[in-house]
């Protein structure tokens, strides 16, 4: 298989973890976040041939250049996993205007862009699939979770448009919307305050893994335009 | 996959066919339930010891009871099951009646909650076991002539939800598949009642006409313990349909 997949937020948490699975699954990814180091220490654990990419996704501007890095690599994209994202626990009163538009901009105009670019047809085949790692947030919406939510809820929107936009090229565009999940985002496995809400667990990033490996596979190939809630049994 | 039961419903057409097939052909030990025994019957031939069956009829919610201790007296703890035994109804409002309403509801809604309430004690189901039930995207659009058979699939999708909560004490998940128009005997039925909509459906579902495959291998993934965190849901599986 020469399927390539560009993954955001590669360096840490949920991104890394889908890294490595679907590496082990047979795709090349492109691993793209900021810290390059990080990137290529993960790029040293995987089987198959990888490209790293180091890039600030809040540089909207310069987010073409991710795709033409991989059309001069003589790489034509069949996946986005958008995994990017930054995430706080604040009150509306202690939330700033530009903490706002940070993670606006971190989690949501990033993701705009991206796929605007993935569905040009230099950069991506025919019948790709373009998958958001998003957030039960915004269906539960509690307190703290104003910016967080509105930049997922956001995604989420956009990935229902997008469905529709890029149909045309068959891409397909869905989001996956998890509770919590043991990453340096989220709380620990054991940690009893989270446990009641979500009596399944705490997600092992693993998990959304495999639902992305779905998603990205040819068994997913009727689904589009859908947000799918991983709520390790928490109320949504 | 020694050891694992799975109990699909409307197995003799369809999509609970394909289920069983489906599942059979991955090693698992199917109990596959429907009317027709001979369709069982044909099924148990192509299968040998991978497939057990017995024949019922789930509109008397009565059976689902009669079916489960026919699995416990087998000793075959269920570690899933695929609910599909259900009817369509195409019936303009004015043309129903009481008694279309109490069948529908029955069928499509009350031996979902049966099934559910007896898959949640231990003795029937292996914790860590996992429900999925059929419902349609019709739950969320509704349509001309579908107001009984969308409520039906709406009350799936609620029930799921909230059933999802008590199960979760036990581990055990409970999700609903929501697609658009599957190719099955249930669509050719549509299109024999209502002249011209295999067209309007043509153009409603850009990646054309689900293949019952595609959604077994949903439950399937929906089945196993990559989905453990997956529960309450419903999912929509649209074929490109704006849903």
């Amino acid at each position: 298989m020469q399927k390539w997949i560009l993954i955001t937020g590669a360096s840490s948490g949920i991104g890394r973890i889908i890294a490595k699975y679907i590496d082990s699954c047979g795709y090349h990814v492109v691993l793209l976040a900021r810290n390059k180091e990080k990137l290529e220490s993960i790029q040293a654990e995987l089987v198959r041939e990888s490209l790293v990419i180091s890039f600030d996704l809040t540089d909207l501007s310069g987010i073409e250049s991710i795709f033409e890095v991989c059309q001069n690599t003589g790489i034509k994209l069949d996946g986005l996993v958008h995994c990017a994202g930054t995430g706080n626990v604040v009150p509306i009163r202690n939330t700033s205007a530009e903490d706002l538009i940070l993670t606006m901009k971190t989690n949501f105009f990033s993701f705009f862009e991206l796929g605007k670019c993935f569905s040009l047809r230099n950069y991506s085949n025919t019948g790709a699939s373009i998958i958001a790692i998003s957030s039960i947030s915004p269906l539960t919406c509690l307190p703290g979770s104003a910016a967080y939510a509105a930049s997922k809820a956001s995604i989420n929107t956009v990935v229902r448009v997008m469905s529709k936009e890029f149909m045309k090229r068959k891409i397909r565009v869905n989001a996956i919307l998890p509770g919590y999940v043991n990453t340096p985002l989220g709380p620990a496995e054991d940690d009893v305050n989270y446990i009641a809400q979500q009596p399944l667990g705490i997600i092992k990033a693993e998990y959304v893994a495999y639902f992305t490996e779905y998603l990205l596979s040819d068994k997913a190939k009727y689904m589009t335009g859908t947000l799918f809630p991983m709520s390790g049994g928490m109320a949504f | 996959m020694e050891d694992k039961n799975i109990l699909i419903t409307g197995a003799t057409s369809g999509i609970g066919e394909a289920m069983a097939r489906h599942f059979c052909r991955l090693g698992m030990r199917v109990i596959a339930t429907g009317r027709k025994q001979e369709k069982l019957d044909q099924l148990s031939l192509e299968f040998g010891d991978r497939l057990e069956s017995m024949a019922i009829d789930l509109s008397e919610v009565q059976n689902v009871e009669r079916l489960f201790d026919f699995c416990r007296e087998q000793n075959w703890k269920l570690d899933g099951i695929v609910h599909c035994a259900g009817i369509t109804m195409n019936l303009p409002l004015r043309a129903s009646s009481i008694s279309a309403t109490e069948d529908i509801v029955r069928i499509n809604f009350e031996s979902l909650v049966e099934i559910t309430r007896l898959a949640s004690s231990k003795r029937y189901t292996k914790e860590g076991a996992a429900i999925v039930a059929m419902s349609s995207t019709a739950s969320i659009t509704g349509g001309k002539g579908l107001s009984l058979y969308s409520a039906t699939k709406a009350a799936v999708n609620l029930f799921v939800k909230s059933a999802a909560m008590e199960l979760s004490s036990r581990k055990i998940r409970i999700n609903a598949i929501a697609p658009m128009f599957v190719e099955t005997p249930m669509y050719y039925q549509t299109v024999e009642e209502i002249p011209g909509i295999d067209v309007a459906i043509a153009g409603s579902q850009p990646f054309g006409l689900i293949q019952p495959k595609s959604v077994a291998e949903l439950a399937e993934f929906l089945l196993s313990e990559k989905a453990k965190y997956i529960t309450g849901s419903v999912i929509i599986m649209n074929a490109g349909a704006a849903v």
